[in-house]
Order: C-alpha cells, then sequence, then structure tokens
C-alpha cells in the first residue's frame, strides 16, 4: 500500500486486510469516506466479499503456508493475483526497490524509477555521512516478552540499517535473515554494555520497561537513557508508518539511525523514532 | 523402600538440581565468569528462575493431588475445572484484543491480575454450579465444557490478532520460569504455604474422603464446605502461577502418581509433603534440561515438562491397569 500510495495512486486502493494496522493519511482519509473496505479480517481472506467488489488485481505477500486456498476461486473469476515479496529482501533498498515491480504493473514505470533512485541517492548520502561519524557506537535490539528476547540475525535488513547508519550491531557476525531467539540472560551478558538500544516499538516511557522486567536497569544503554522505539506516530489501534512509509522510503530510517548513533544527533527531527522518557 | 530414605533422597536431588540450575545458563558456566557478573547473573536471573520453578512445580502438583481427591478420579489435574483456560482468556484479552491499548492497560502486572481474574471467574462459575447440582461428576463435566467454550473465544481472539501478538500470545503458552522481580515468588509462595498447611491439618479428611461421601458423611466430614476448601486452594495455586509462568502441563497430572508410587502409599499425612516436594524436582529438573542445549536459545519449558510427563503417564497407566478404574 505504501508504494502506491509513494506512486500517488492511494486513490486505486478499494480493500486492504485490517483496515486498524492502516497508517497512511492518505489510505485513513479514504477508509474515513467508506471508500476502503477490510477484507481479512481474520487469517481467512473474505472471497464473497473480495468477489462482489471486482476489483482488476490482488496485491498479497507470500507466506511460508503457500499460496492461500481461496485464490483459485479469485483467479477462475478473473481477479489477477501479483505476489509482493518485498519482505524477502535483506537489503532495505532492496525492499524498496519493489515500487519499480508496482510502477510497471500500472504503466508509470519511468516515475517508479526515478522515485527509487531518489531513495537510493538519498540513502547513499545517509551512509556517507554516517561513515565520516567517527563515533560506532554499539547497538541491540527489541525487548524481551515471556523470557524470550528477539535479535534481528546478521542478515536481517535491520542488521543492514544500523551497519550502513554507523552503527556496531552485536549480533551481526550471526547467519540468516530472521531473528534470534535468546534467553535474556544471554542479552545481558552480551549487551549489558553496549551504547544504544533501539526498537522497544511497545514502549513509550523507561519506566513501562522497568515494570515489565526491572533487571533491564542493569543495561547501560538504559541508565544512560539512550533507549529508542519506532513509534513517533502510532496510530490507536497499533498502526505504525514505520512498517509501512518505512519500507518505501529506508533513506528516512537511515537518518533516524544516524541521528540516534551520533551523539550530536538532532533527535527531536526523527520521522519514525523517538527517545523513550 | 521406605518413606524417609525416598524423602531424603529427593531433598538430596533437589538441591542437587537446584546448584546445577544456578550454576548452568545460556551465559555459560558461572564459575567461568568475572565474579561481578556472577553475581548479577546469579541473583537475579538464575536463582528467580529455579526459585520459581521450585514454587510453580510444588504448586501445581499439590493442586493436582487436591483435584484428584475431590474428583476421586486419578486423571484429573489443576486445570480440569477450566482454570487454565479462564487464566489464557485474560491474557488473551490483554494481549490479543487489548493490542493498541495505552502501557497502563497491557502491562505486566495488568496480565498478571488478568490471568488470576480469568482463573477465579471459572472457579466462581465452578462453585455456583457445584452448589446447584452438588456433583463432583457433573462438575468435571462442566470444567470441560468450559474450558472449550473459553479456548473457543481465545482462538476467536486469535483469529482476528496480528501476527506480532498472536506470538506474544504463543510464547506465553509455551512457559516461562524466567519471571522477574521477587513479587510473583512471594505471591506464589504464600498460597503454596497456605495450601500445604491447609493440606496438613485436613490429611485424615482427605483419607476418609477417598472412601466415598456416605463414609466421609458418617464420621461427620462437612462435604460441601470440604470440596469448596480444596477447590479454591487449587484455582489460587494453578492461577498464579498460570498467570506468570503460562499453562504448564503434566505436573499436576503424573506427579502425585509419582508420589503415591514412590512413597507406596495412599495416605495424604505423607502424600501432600512428598508431591510438592516432587513437583518441585519435577519442574526444575525440567528447567534444568531447558537450559542445557549448547547455544543462547532455551527450549521452552512447557515442551520439556510434555516430554517429561506424557511417558511418564503412559509408564504409570502400563504398569498400573486399574489406574483408570481406582
Amino acid at each position: 500500500m505504501a508504494f502506491l500510495e509513494e506512486l500517488g495512486l492511494a486513490n486505486t486502493i478499494v480493500a486492504v486486510d485490517q483496515t486498524a494496522f492502516i497508517s497512511s493519511p492518505a489510505l485513513l482519509r479514504r477508509i474515513q469516506e467508506g471508500l476502503v473496505a477490510s477484507v481479512k479480517p481474520g487469517a481467512s481472506l473474505d472471497v464473497e466479499r473480495v468477489l462482489s467488489m471486482q476489483p482488476d488485481a490482488v496485491f498479497y505477500y507470500e507466506g511460508a503456508g503457500g499460496e492461500d486456498p481461496s485464490f483459485s476461486l479469485l483467479k477462475k473469476n478473473g481477479i489477477k493475483l501479483i505476489p509482493v515479496n518485498n519482505y524477502k529482501e535483506q537489503h532495505p533498498l532492496g525492499r524498496a526497490e519493489w515500487i519499480r515491480f508496482v510502477g510497471r504493473i500500472f504503466g508509470i514505470a519511468s516515475q517508479a524509477d526515478s522515485l527509487f533512485d531518489a531513495v537510493a541517492r538519498s540513502y547513499e548520502d545517509q551512509k556517507n555521512m554516517a561513515d565520516q561519524q567517527p563515533l560506532r557506537p554499539t547497538v541491540f535490539c527489541n525487548a524481551p516478552f515471556s523470557g524470550v528476547w528477539d535479535q534481528p540475525q546478521g542478515g536481517n535488513y535491520m542488521a543492514m540499517l544500523i551497519k550502513d547508519a554507523g552503527g556496531v550491531y552485536l549480533w551481526a557476525e550471526t547467519s540468516g535473515s530472521g531473528t534470534i531467539s535468546l534467553q535474556p540472560e544471554a542479552v545481558l551478558l552480551k549487551a549489558q554494555n553496549a551504547d544504544i538500544w533501539i526498537n522497544c516499538n511497545d514502549y513509550t516511557e523507561r519506566r513501562q520497561l522497568l515494570s515489565e522486567d526491572p533487571r533491564l536497569s542493569r543495561f547501560k544503554a538504559f541508565s544512560q537513557g539512550r533507549v529508542f522505539a519506532a513509534n513517533a506516530v502510532k496510530r490507536e489501534g497499533g498502526a505504525n508508518p514505520f512498517w509501512e512509509l518505512g519500507v518505501v522510503r529506508p533513506d528516512l530510517v537511515l537518518h533516524d539511525l544516524r541521528q540516534i548513533f551520533s551523539a550530536a544527533g538532532d533527535t527531536l527531527s526523527m520521522y519514525f523514532y523517538r527517545k523513550l522518557r | 523402600m521406605k518413606r524417609k530414605p525416598i524423602i531424603a533422597l529427593a531433598w538430596l536431588c533437589l538441591c542437587l538440581v537446584f546448584g546445577a540450575a544456578l550454576m548452568q545458563g545460556s551465559g555459560g558456566l558461572l564459575w567461568q565468569m568475572e565474579p561481578a557478573l556472577a553475581k548479577l547473573l546469579l541473583l537475579e536471573y538464575r536463582l528467580p528462575a529455579a526459585v520459581m520453578a521450585v514454587l510453580a512445580g510444588a504448586s501445581l502438583a499439590l493442586s493436582g493431588l487436591f483435584m484428584q481427591n475431590v474428583f476421586r478420579n486419578p486423571l484429573a489435574g489443576p486445570f480440569v475445572l477450566g482454570i487454565s483456560s479462564g487464566a489464557s482468556l485474560g491474557i488473551a484479552l490483554v494481549v490479543l484484543a487489548g493490542a493498541g491499548l495505552p502501557f497502563a492497560f497491557s502491562g505486566a502486572p495488568i496480565k498478571a491480575l488478568a490471568a488470576i481474574g480469568g482463573a477465579l471467574l471459572m472457579l466462581m462459575l465452578n462453585v455456583v454450579v457445584y452448589g446447584r447440582l452438588k456433583s463432583t461428576v457433573a462438575l468435571l463435566i462442566f470444567g470441560i465444557l468450559a474450558g472449550h467454550f473459553v479456548s473457543a473465544i481465545v482462538e476467536s481472539l486469535q483469529y482476528m490478532a496480528s501476527g506480532a501478538d498472536i506470538r506474544n500470545f504463543l510464547l506465553w503458552g509455551m512457559g516461562n520460569l524466567q519471571v522477574a522481580g521477587w513479587v510473583p515468588h512471594f505471591m506464589i509462595g504464600l498460597v503454596l504455604l497456605a495450601s500445604w498447611y491447609t493440606g496438613q491439618r485436613v490429611h485424615g479428611a482427605m483419607d476418609v474422603y477417598q472412601l466415598g461421601d456416605d463414609y466421609a458423611r458418617s464420621l461427620g466430614l462437612n462435604l460441601n464446605g470440604y470440596r469448596k476448601s480444596l477447590m479454591w486452594l487449587t484455582a489460587l495455586m494453578a492461577g498464579c502461577v498460570t498467570a506468570w509462568c503460562g499453562p504448564l502441563s503434566f505436573v499436576g497430572l503424573v506427579v502425585p502418581h509419582l508420589a503415591r508410587m514412590l512413597l507406596g502409599t495412599a495416605l495424604h499425612r505423607y502424600l501432600i509433603t512428598g508431591t510438592a516436594l516432587l513437583g518441585a524436582l519435577f519442574m526444575l529438573t525440567a528447567h534444568l534440561i531447558s537450559l542445557l542445549p549448547l547455544s543462547n536459545t532455551e527450549l521452552p519449558v512447557n515442551v520439556i515438562c510434555s516430554i517429561l510427563g506424557a511417558p511418564l503417564v503412559m509408564l504409570l497407566l502400563l504398569r498400573n491397569k486399574n489406574l483408570l478404574l481406582e
């Protein structure tokens, strides 16, 4: 959806999985006007609703479970099914480059190419600025839940973003592009003296983290107040532009991380991130 | 084999496994670390987890013993009243339906309160049903049906939740002994102590009750009050443990049988302490095994409980074909 909005095609969207997870202002307006419906309120697609809307195409992610069994019915009724698997890309720019694919489907390839080129240039500029920063802070991610603390693996796009923003990611040497589930003890051992802690996205204040687990105060990043969350803008239902616009504009995410990793960074001008109070 | 050496051996094993659980962890062996770090890991991570394993195991095993006694059913466990389902509903409402709510309505204390509230709600329903029907069989059926009903609500919430929220809920369901802070330990410990003490006070009544309602009534036992007391204690123990540690399976079902078999008695005077002790040993062993894989990740403790518990139940059934007829 973020690709379509970036290409100025938000008005072509007639339905989404769940409107509660939408953060785009243009799409929210259309939802309020009743022009966009929810067609996947649970785990399955509401095929009848989709058929009644007669869309030209359905964009979808190919999950590990294979194709949705309801898709054959859509195909029989002449609806085109177009997979957009940008989430499988390991590099942030690779994920954003899928805008070219979407642009070609709508016959606006050159516009899509120029948009992506601008994002790629901006990303490279941010990366070059990060390269010139003298500081190389150590970084770790996420927060524990029910005795498990996930960290992105070394090939994950988040690990790439941290590296390109001038940070030293503590689990960069791990192989794979998913996440690794760790015990809190293992994270403490490695990250106790790390400089920066990012992606505590369920929290807005440090005391909330402490109420979940008082031992988190043992982390240097916590005691020095260098804990950040990618939830500067978050809708009531939990929708967060970090997961939409952030995919199309990794240069903006990189900008935020570069600000965070730089000692003189201006954290007030960030797009997605904020410092936990 | 006499009871005292068995109890002494169980205590010795408990101490050894407890010590091993303190020494071993995903961070490595304690004596290979710097003293300051070793102290931090020991006092704030490994000790709370090991103590929680002892408390949770003892609580669930004791509540299993109580339920097997109340229902006179060897396959009854602490969750037969739908208590686990009630706690799951509380957690599901916070984690799945409460996604996007302000933190004040979704933090750890709220989750614990919701789980305990769900467990107590199910208990209240059980007490009301028992008050009307006066039948343990009806109560057993009601508990199972209520459990299914609540599970259907939880599944509906899962169906509509986001992937991240579903994952968080599944993680809770896999069990967790790494509970931070000492407040949960204190609360579970307090309920366990009260239950153990009550059990010691009524062990004679528990033995008499096993011989049938008529016989127990003829000896002056207030059946209604007796059953309600044990049900309340069971719900409190199982509800508190489930709230913080997730729905830990098999301990309540299998450990009372192990205690009967090892101690060679059906007298509750011995079974109450023996069951609590073996429950603590069972859960602590499961915790230690979950720490053993030589990586930073830990196998969910509930998986270990099932791997240890299911074969034990099968073995018990094979060894004692009359178990289901008791």
